[in-house]
């Protein structure tokens, strides 16, 4: 127990002080904190451009023209009230021919124009803007005619203004979200996927750079003397491990401080209910991460434990490096496309290789699974761990002394019995 | 303390590399265990500590079962290396509190082993950025600083200079006179022949030589004198053939005299003083242990 102590503390310590560690840490807290930021960012250039308009005496810009065709005044009159419907515009009346108004359109002379036939009857031509930000001319005098209309006919039948205003009158609506769990479980599941699948992938290629270090530094020889594979590999994986979540814990906290720093801008996100978690599926959360993480940082030990060189590892990373991106994407699939009610899914969140993922998000997005499957899956995974725990340190015990050429599956079974 | 191997045996497939070794090393007395490569002197080094699963045998400490991890043993492996980014100190306490050192006796021990080494200066560097001599110094005081019992160093001059060889000597040497057990592998003749009172030689997977090496010195014949004069031409040789001298071979600048029986070096030497020769060297040719392994282990030389 004591050795098993110091192999932890002695990972710990030199993965901490690790410069590509200590560098990766302060980019990702950086990249964090930047997304975090962007709706700030883009708040203060809003501020900026209507600034820019509010100030007086600046030169107004250049407008756009819109024609209007309608030489018998039938719906176009009341200077004020064509302006106050084309804000942003500028009009004049015009007496043109339809094909005339549609190549001084295409020509970008001007941005719009309304031909009158009759009262009943108005052609638009526009130009077409792919701006989403830019003001559609069409739809505008498309409501003005309407408005136009409306106001001409309520005047023929004699109601009256105040009248008129009735005949608008909506009920008042308060429409109050309640039944959102569904949703918020489902973002909260993603955050959780997305983040053990991070650890996976960061800690776990930490463990078996590590073990694949000591290997091929020859530092190996000298420990294999002096403690159990066991303490050695299951200290190494604790102390990496350690370093993995307090990286994670750096990065999560810059997120929260520029979070709390940018609330102001977040606050129209509504995003205070994701963090509303139930203390239950906190705990579970933190099981299925726990165990998680052992389950796959004893398969990226034991495979550290393998490469001669420290460049092979890559290769050998591959197959369980497969395994920890196919449980990530079955996970983010099915609650995405929304095959989480599946029995396909159901399966996944007992195979251990998905089960922390699947599990945590079924756990988190289904309000009413049974704490009957919840236990049976951390139950599998646990004995999961436990089975890759003892064959990770036999494996570690005949592979850190096995250098040249990577063992076949068939030599490692064979060596591992006679150790 | 004594430690006892007895028919150590190990494969790797079909290979054996060694088939019923058994030797013994005392404290206080350094053993050297010789063999050419690939003749099986790491096996059985890691077979005895357990590094690798022994096929057969046992090893026994003061007649018990060598305990597996045990802590008092100091090892230096012959591939050498240790963790290249990180600082001596730090590597150094962490390998004697693996071995069973509280941390503070660690680093008390540190200090002694880096000023004996002189590698006071290396200690906040990390172990990369040092030379390979300096790296092996480094392995050295790996092994030293917890103060095992045993001490077993597989080739422990293989890449040291002149001055370091002389230092890691000293340092042998008094490990010797603290009644330490030692055991060093090596091919480098010399330096076994120095220091180690008991040399084991292993070839092919066999044990082909045991014992003191002076013992083993003297089994040998000592038939041959070496002789040189002032005045050592050619011509000369014929005047050497005293009685008992059966023939001459210019060797060395000198004559090597082969003689019809041993021990009669005095008679020789009363002769050819006898013929008013001006001797400059007269001595009995004794087999160096080079000379010892190559017979028993160079078939091929």
């Amino acid at each position: 127990m004591n050795k098993l102590a110091r192999v932890i503390r002695f990972s710990f310590t030199s993965q901490m002080r690790n410069k590509s560690f200590i560098i990766s840490t302060v980019i990702l807290s950086i990249i964090v904190a930047a997304v975090i930021c962007i709706p700030t960012v883009i708040n203060l250039f809003n501020k900026d451009d209507t600034d820019g308009v509010e100030q007086p005496g600046q030169e107004p810009q250049e407008e756009d023209v819109v024609v209007i065709v309608d030489l018998d005044g039938i719906l176009f009159n009341g200077t004020e009230e064509i302006s106050a419907a084309l804000p942003g515009f500028s009009w004049r009346l015009e007496n043109d021919t339809p094909e005339n108004l549609a190549a001084r359109i295409e020509e970008n002379e001007i941005i719009a124009a309304a031909i009158v036939r009759d009262d009943m009857n108005v052609d638009v031509l526009y130009f077409l803007s792919l701006n989403i930000f830019v003001q559609n001319p069409a739809e505008l005098l498309e409501s003005y005619l309407q408005n136009t209309h409306r106001a001409k006919m309520l005047d023929a039948y004699g109601v009256s203004g105040e009248d008129a205003v009735k005949f608008f009158e909506m009920p008042a609506v308060s429409v109050v979200p309640v039944g959102m769990q569904y949703l918020i479980g489902q973002t909260q599941s993603l955050v959780f996927i997305l983040l053990l699948y991070m650890t996976l992938l960061t800690c776990g290629v930490l463990v078996s750079t590590s073990v694949g270090q000591e290997k091929s530094s020859r530092a190996m020889e000298v420990l294999i003397t002096t403690a159990k594979p066991e303490a050695l590999i299951f200290g190494k994986i604790i102390g990496v491990g350690l370093a993995g979540l307090a990286q994670m814990t750096v990065v999560i906290l810059s997120g929260v401080l520029s979070y709390w720093l940018n609330r102001g801008a977040l606050a129209q996100y509504n995003i205070d209910v994701f963090f509303d978690i139930p203390p239950s599926t906190a705990v579970f959360a933190f099981v299925f991460f726990v165990l998680g993480f052992f389950f796959y940082a004893m398969i990226f030990g034991a495979i550290g434990s393998l490469v001669s060189r420290i460049e092979d590892l890559n290769s050998a990373q591959g197959p369980i490096m497969l395994f920890t991106v196919a449980g990530f994407l079955v996970a983010i699939y099915g609650q995405l496309y929304g095959f989480a009610d599946s029995l396909f899914y159901k399966v996944c969140s007992y195979i251990p290789f998905t089960s922390p993922y699947v599990m945590m998000a079924r756990i988190s997005g289904e309000p009413n699974i049974p704490a009957a499957e919840i236990w049976a899956s951390l139950a599998v995974l646990l004995a999961a761990v436990l089975l890759t725990g003892w064959l990770s340190a036999k494996i570690y015990r005949v592979g850190v002394l096995m250098y040249g050429k990577k063992p076949s599956m068939k030599e490692l079974i064979k060596a591992t019995r006679q150790m | 303390m004594k430690l006892e191997v007895r028919g150590l045996k190990k494969s790797f497939g079909e290979k054996v590399v060694l088939d019923g070794v058994s030797f013994a090393c005392e404290s206080g007395v350094a053993t050297g265990l010789l063999g050419r490569n690939g003749a099986g002197k790491t096996t059985a080094i890691r077979s005895v500590l357990g590094i690798i699963s022994r096929d057969g045998g046992e090893v026994l400490l003061d007649g018990n079962p060598l305990p597996s991890y045990y802590e008092p043993i100091g090892y230096l492996p012959e591939e050498r290396g240790l963790y290249p980014k990180i600082k001596v100190s730090e590597q150094l306490t962490y390998f004697a509190t693996l071995r069973g050192m509280k941390p503070r006796q660690a680093r008390a021990a540190l200090d002694k082993w880096l000023e004996r080494l002189e590698m006071t200066e290396y200690r906040d560097k990390n172990f990369e950025t040092l030379s390979k001599g300096n790296q092996q110094k480094i392995q050295l005081a790996a092994a030293l600083l917890h103060d095992p019992d045993i001490i077993i160093l597989d080739e422990p001059f293989s890449g040291l200079d002149p001055v370091n060889a002389l230092l890691l000597k000293s340092v042998v040497l008094e490990l010797i006179a603290e009644g330490k057990l030692l055991v060093f592998s090596s091919h480098q003749m010399n330096f076994v022949e120095e220091f180690c009172q008991e040399v084991i030689m292993i070839h092919e997977g066999h044990l082909v030589l045991q014992g003191s090496l002076s013992q083993i010195k003297r089994s040998y014949d000592r038939d041959r004198a070496f002789v040189r004069l002032r005045r050592s031409e050619a011509d000369i040789a014929a005047d050497l053939r005293v009685e008992g001298v059966l023939d001459v071979k210019p060797h060395n600048g000198g004559f090597l005299l082969e003689l019809d029986k041993e021990d009669r070096c005095q008679g020789i030497l009363k002769a050819l003083m006898d013929k008013n020769h001006d001797i400059d060297d007269f001595h009995l040719v004794e087999l160096s242990l080079g000379d010892i392994f190559i017979q028993k282990a160079g078939v091929a030389l």
